[in-house]
Parts: C-alpha cells; structure tokens; sequence
C-alpha cells in the first residue's frame, strides 16, 4: 500500500488560522449531520470495534456501532436531557449524559461533546487547543484537553473537505474513525 | 424433519471445512439498507473462521480457536481477544458441528421464501445476542442467513461459490500482525527460549 510519508505538522500562521476561523464560522452550527464509517475504541488492554453510523440531529445524537460479521449493534441516544445504551446484555441503561454513561457502562472513555466538534475538524469549544496544519493547510492535528486528535487523511474532494480518518489519543484511551460518507442537511 | 432441516443437515453433513463468498448488507430498524460489504469466508471445524472483507473496505477477522484477531487497515489496528464460547456457538460455526445447534437453539421450520427453504434459530442462552437467525436453503446448501438483533436491526449474508471439504493452506487460521500495526488485547507471548 502507499508508504505513509511522516505527517507534516506545521503550527498555524495568520494564513492558516484564518482559514480555520473561517471553517470553524461556517461549519461551527453545523448540527444536522450524518457519519457513516469504522470505529475501534480501546483502552489498551481491550477494545471495541465495528461499523459506526452517527447522526446528529442539533443537540440530539443517535451513535450506532454494529459488530463485524453478525451485525449485532449497540446504539447510543440521546440529548440534553439524557442518554440511553441499548444492544447490551442485561438490557438498556441510561445516564446523565453520553460521556458518563459510555464509562459506566462499558468502560469507554469516549469524548462524545469534544469528539462532535473534532470530527468535522474544528477545534472543541472552550479550552486552549494547539493545532498545528498539513500542507494541504488543512489541520492535521489538535491538541486539546489532553487529547491528540490526528487527522491522518482528508476527503478534499468535497466543499469544504472533510476528514476521512481521525485518531484520537489520550493515554491509555484511543479513539479512531475511518469516516466513509459524510451527509449533512435534515 | 423439515424440508430445511433436512438441507442443512445434508449441507452439514460430513463436513469439517468450507470456503465461499460473501455480500452481506445491514440495514436498520427501520428497514433502510445500509452498505452492503463484500468478500470471502472460510470456516473449519470445531472453532475456526476467516472473514475477509474486500470491498468497499479492507478488514481481517481470524479466529484460530483460542484467539480472534480484527485487523483493520484503515484503522492501523489489530484486535485480539480470546475466543470466547459465545463467539464458538454463533449461528455461522454450528455448520461445521451440527451437535451445537441442538444444544444451543431451538429450531423452527419456516417455509419457503424467494426460493428458499428457511430454518429459524433463536438461542436457548440466558441473554441471547439475536432475536433470532435465519438460515435460507436451496438445493446447493445454505444460500442466504439473516440475523436479527435485539434492536431490530437486521444483517443479511448472501453466500456463493461455496468449496466443502477443500484442503485449505496452512495459514488460513493463523494471523500475524502486519510490522508497525498497533495491537490492542492479550496477544499471546511470544516464546522467547524454544518450549522445553
């Protein structure tokens, strides 16, 4: 397969941080998306993995990760008022919210509010965040709340492109997205 | 028996290894297909399974009766864990030991469907992973499965080309991480002074 050349990580300058403002303004309100594609989530003994079909409808989520083979699936809803975990043995449980309910119920550490925003390659709100930018000056990485977020690849076929496969990394927890479809709108 | 009964068992019958092709496609509760994946299985008596996704993305599963390994390029990762019963008894290994389905499903015959003889197996287990798997027939053996979870969600397999009994190389159940591929589990450890 193509040799992975080492990532270029340049640190913003008035050119690249303007074209990232840029995005982050008219992708920032964003909320009506749909992710289709492959998620592993591990804490470096074990993981989980499978394909990931994610919808986001405003501050309303529906997170589907459906086994290899069999297809058996686990789906994470939810919104501001809540969130429930279906698909497991012992039937569904629910949380305050995504990130809580994730850790407690199958020991996920997963930054579902963080993650929403770096997915479609914008720095998290709130919080410093260094980013740092490929040659195509699009970000290849973002360091936030102790977070490594890489963006190995970009769809830069599409208007703005997109990122393809996110890795994010916060010791012992890892996080990776192969994103296969983007569909944005109702 | 049943029309269906008596296809798997003539399917299973004698049978300790299989090859074919697979496109399987999994659509949701409510009934919109997702993607369909396509690529080439094999299984072999009594736990062991490769599942080669090709198309339209890459993905490795071998499970070489202690160990099942994922391995998915994209992600630059390889999986391993144990192989656990669960996993032993899904409804695609009981082909290759038709004691398992008797003890670990209960089986229904369903009548004949686009062409098809089907066979329904819903778990006997505590917590079953399935509301149920169907296993479609035609004259060749087991043309199509079904697989319905506790969600609704549904996952077709289409299965051709099927090869029984083929002598298989020696490699089809083992797996070697590629160089460089971050591996997450319990990998076995590696002997480092020869077995005495």
């Amino acid at each position: 397969c193509a040799t992975t050349r080492a990532p270029v990580r340049q640190p913003g300058d008035a050119l690249t941080l303007g074209l990232q403002e840029q995005r982050e303004k008219a992708l920032g309100d964003t909320d009506h998306w749909t992710l289709e594609g492959r998620l592993s989530v591990s804490n470096g003994k074990d993981s989980g993995s499978g394909s990931l079909t994610w919808r986001q409808d405003g501050a309303r989520y529906e997170f589907t990760v459906r086994a290899p083979v069999t297809g058996r699936s686990f789906r994470l809803t939810g919104g501001p008022d809540g969130a429930e975990l279906e698909g497991l043995d012992g039937g569904p449980r629910r949380g305050p919210d995504a990130e809580s309910l994730m850790a407690s119920a199958v020991g996920w550490q997963i930054p579902m509010v963080e993650l929403k925003r770096w997915v479609l390659g914008l720095r998290a709100d709130g919080g410093a965040a260094d980013i740092a930018f490929g040659a195509d000056r699009l970000p290849s990485r973002i360091v936030q709340d102790g977070w490594t977020v890489d963006y190995k690849q970009w769809d830069a076929g599409r208007q703005p492109p997109m990122p393809s496969k996110v890795f994010a990394e916060r010791a012992p927890y890892k996080v990776r997205l192969s994103i296969e479809d983007w569909t944005f709108g109702q | 028996a049943g029309p269906a009964r008596d296809r798997l068992d003539a399917f299973a019958k004698g049978m300790h290894s299989l090859t074919g092709r697979f496109s399987q496609t999994m659509s949701n509760a409510n009934g919109d297909p997702g993607k369909t994946s396509t690529g080439t299985m094999a299984l072999q008596a009594p736990r062991q399974f490769r599942w080669e996704t090709t198309a339209p993305y890459k993905q490795t599963i071998v499970a070489d009766g202690s160990r099942v390994w994922l391995y998915d390029p994209d992600l630059e990762q390889v999986t391993v864990r144990k192989q656990s019963s669960e996993e032993a008894q899904s409804p695609l290994t009981v082909l290759t030991d038709l004691s398992l389905l008797d003890k670990d499903f209960k089986v229904s015959e369903q009548g004949e469907r686009d062409g098809l003889q089907w066979l329904r197996l819903t778990s006997t287990g505590k917590d079953p992973q399935f509301e149920y798997a169907d296993l479609g027939f035609d004259a060749g053996g087991l043309a199509r499965m079904v697989f319905r979870d506790q969600l609704g969600n549904t996952t077709r397999i289409d299965f051709a080309g099927w090869k029984r009994n083929a002598d298989l190389p020696a490699d089809t159940f083992t797996f070697v991480p590629p160089q460089g591929t971050d591996v997450i589990g319990d990998a076995p450890v590696l002997q480092t002074q020869p077995a005495k």
